[in-house]
């Protein structure tokens, strides 16, 4: 593990069967660093955020995530790792969809501690959604939806954003609001980013760019340019 | 010996944990502790009178009794005004001596009862007693004050445990003799009953229409055992309710310096913790109702005795002794001249005798019952404990003088029949 990274992944495979998702991946993240990872379908991006984040494990390999091997976390462990460091932003949103913003925001909080109105409230303010308090995902439109999301993603200070296709449903126009969004805010706060992505316009708004074949990282990028193959 | 001890040591509980929650919120510097501490020791003075008054023998009901209480009201607000916590935060030896004194005011002389055979003990004499469990409360007070004190620090959690204990004590031991409500709906029974006796029935309006057995029976309620169990568990149902609330609801530390992320966890903890304090207290009172219900449904009814033809002989009535032995009441028929009157006999727990007219000097001759440890009023439903069935006044049969010889008490017929026509004039 590098000295100074936040996250570390040790030769990490995963196999979903007969088939493999990662072949020994080797990867360092930086403390506050947005690290893209770009690749075709079915390279393995999902499974590899799904490995950071906890939610899946690996089937063989290490996952250091400041400080700590999730990889020997058992699931109880790992469900309080999930709810006190890590934020999750989907492609799809997943708001609850009879809840209005401000309960879907307090419903992150209720899962990690305590639901605090007034302190949602402030959370959607902080992504220009003060006037959505109070509509439900269905009146709300998708950039708004995805704000929505990052609020709730946020609200609990995670050290870890980790967001699956942020913008996959966003128009050119929502999705720079959404990244632009995404980008004060860590500055912000100081969370490290992990995007997954296809969409090389998504990756200029990282710090470095890795990408992902068949399981396997074939090439890295700092910078604001799209990764080359190494 | 055991019995006192047994007795002291309820006793110092129960006084520990009155103070333990007054001590708590005094701590708290709430407004309310001032509300509280003086309803605590207004209920808890209740107590002060009829053991203060049959100490001394001081017989004396209307006037007195309410400058006494309004004296002891006044006493309260001074030291609610003061605070307990200040009071007990002297040296231990003050503390000892405060408690004492305080168990020596609650300690209710009914419970004296329970030990009746230390009588038989020389150097116990029955008038050191209460000054001896007095001192034995005082100290079982203080002994337990300091433990918990100590273990729990009074923190308000703990405080739950304690009363969630104090639940059970109740619920278990005292939940047909509990200490404070029953001497308070005495006193405002009793200064109820006197005034409207005194002065409404025989002052101001005699032979009122109105004032019906139906009224009376408004006011026996007052009276009832079960008006007590009833205030009793609305008593523990509300401070329990309140105490679950109070720690509940009350505002969560501020944590200055911690991310709003990290306050919500500390807080959540605290949540979490609080509620489970709390369950013990709930589960007591759904234990304290079960218990409740058990004493409520365990009452007996009224026992009505047969009334039996008494035999006159030598202008004696002559009631055998064997047949009191049962330790139930025993109801007797003079008749004599188209005069009948009744005649009520009772062995009493300490073993002597009570030969009495079947009428008090204030009620329609309707006569009692039995009803547990008392007599039961049959006009106006007041319970006359048994103990002081033979003497005279207010409530009480009117007692007739008897001699006990050869297996049977006599008393003289012509004095009893005269006797029952001056109590019955003009009712």
């Amino acid at each position: 593990m590098r000295k100074n990274s936040f996250i570390s992944l040790k030769k990490v495979t995963k196999y979903y069967g007969e088939t493999g998702a990662l072949k020994g991946v080797k990867l360092s993240v930086k403390k506050g660093e947005w690290l893209t990872v770009m690749g075709p379908s079915g390279s393995g991006k999902t499974t590899l955020l799904s490995i950071i984040g906890g939610l899946v494990k690996p089937t063989e390999g290490e996952v250091w995530v400041d400080g700590e091997n999730i990889t020997e976390f058992s699931e109880k462990e790992l469900a309080r790792f999930r709810r006190e460091k890590v934020g999750f932003i989907f492609q799809q949103h997943h708001l609850i969809p009879y809840l209005t913003a401000v309960e879907n925001v307090m419903m992150a909080q209720f899962l990690h501690s305590l639901p605090d109105e007034r302190e949602a409230m402030e959370a959607l303010r902080r992504v220009g959604l003060e006037h959505r308090l109070r509509h439900l995902p269905s009146q709300l439109s998708g950039g708004e939806q995805q704000r929505v999301g990052i609020a709730r993603a946020l609200i609990n200070s995670p050290l870890l954003l980790l967001a699956d296709e942020p913008t996959g449903n966003l128009d050119r126009e929502n999705a720079r609001i959404v990244l632009d969004m995404l980008r004060r805010l860590k500055k912000e706060e100081n969370f490290t980013v992990v995007v997954v992505t296809h969409d090389p316009w998504v990756a200029k708004w990282g710090e470095r760019t890795v990408l992902l074949e068949d399981g396997k990282i074939v090439g890295e990028k700092k910078g604001r340019r799209g990764a080359r193959r190494i | 010996m055991l019995d006192a001890f047994n007795l002291a040591f309820w006793r110092g509980i129960e006084l520990t944990l009155i103070l333990l929650p007054l001590a708590f919120l005094a701590r708290e510097r709430k407004i309310l502790f001032q509300l509280l501490s003086l309803l605590g020791f207004f209920l808890g003075f209740s107590l002060f009178h009829l053991p203060f008054l049959q100490r001394f023998s001081l017989k004396i009901w209307i006037l007195k009794g309410e400058m006494l209480f309004a004296g002891s009201f006044l006493i309260l607000a001074v030291i609610s005004a003061l605070g307990l916590e200040e009071l007990v935060k002297k040296n231990a030896l003050f503390k000892l001596i405060f408690l004492s004194i305080l168990s020596f005011f609650l300690f209710p002389l009914e419970g004296l009862e329970l030990s009746n055979q230390l009588n038989q003990i020389a150097f116990l004499k029955e008038s050191y007693l209460p000054y001896l469990f007095a001192l034995l409360g005082g100290i079982s007070s203080f002994i337990f004050y300091l433990l918990f004190k100590k273990a729990f620090n009074f923190l308000p959690e703990k405080i739950f445990s304690l009363w969630n204990f104090f639940l059970f004590c109740v619920g278990v031991k005292f939940i047909w003799e509990p200490f404070v409500i029953p001497s308070l709906e005495l006193l405002v029974a009793r200064i109820t009953h006197d005034f409207v006796h005194y002065l409404v029935v025989f002052l101001l309006t005699p032979d009122h229409p109105y004032l019906t057995i139906s009224f009376w029976n408004l006011i026996a309620l007052l009276f009832r055992k079960t008006t007590s169990l009833v205030l009793n568990i609305a008593t523990f149902f509300f401070l329990s309710i309140f105490l679950i609330t109070y720690t509940i609801t009350r505002p969560f530390p501020q944590l200055p310096g911690f991310k709003a992320p990290q306050r919500r966890k500390v807080w959540a903890e605290i949540k979490k913790e609080r509620w489970l304090q709390s369950i013990p207290v709930f589960i007591s009172i759904l234990i304290f109702f079960t218990f409740a219900f058990q004493a409520y449904a365990s009452e007996t009814s009224l026992y009505e005795p047969t009334l039996e033809p008494l035999t006159v002989s030598d202008k004696e009535g002559k009631i055998k002794v064997e047949e009191l032995n049962d330790g139930r009441l025993h109801k007797y028929l003079i008749t004599k001249e188209d005069e009948e009157i009744r005649i009520i006999a009772i062995k009493k727990s300490d073993d002597s005798y009570a030969v009495c007219l079947d009428v008090c000097l204030i009620c329609p001759p309707d006569g009692y019952a039995q009803l547990q440890k008392d007599l039961f009023c049959l006009y106006c439903g007041t319970p006359i404990p048994l103990n002081t069935v033979g003497e005279p006044g207010g409530c009480n049969p009117v007692p007739l003088s008897f001699k006990k010889e050869k297996g049977t008490l006599s008393f003289d017929v012509e004095k009893a029949i005269e006797t029952w026509k001056e109590v019955n004039k003009g009712k």
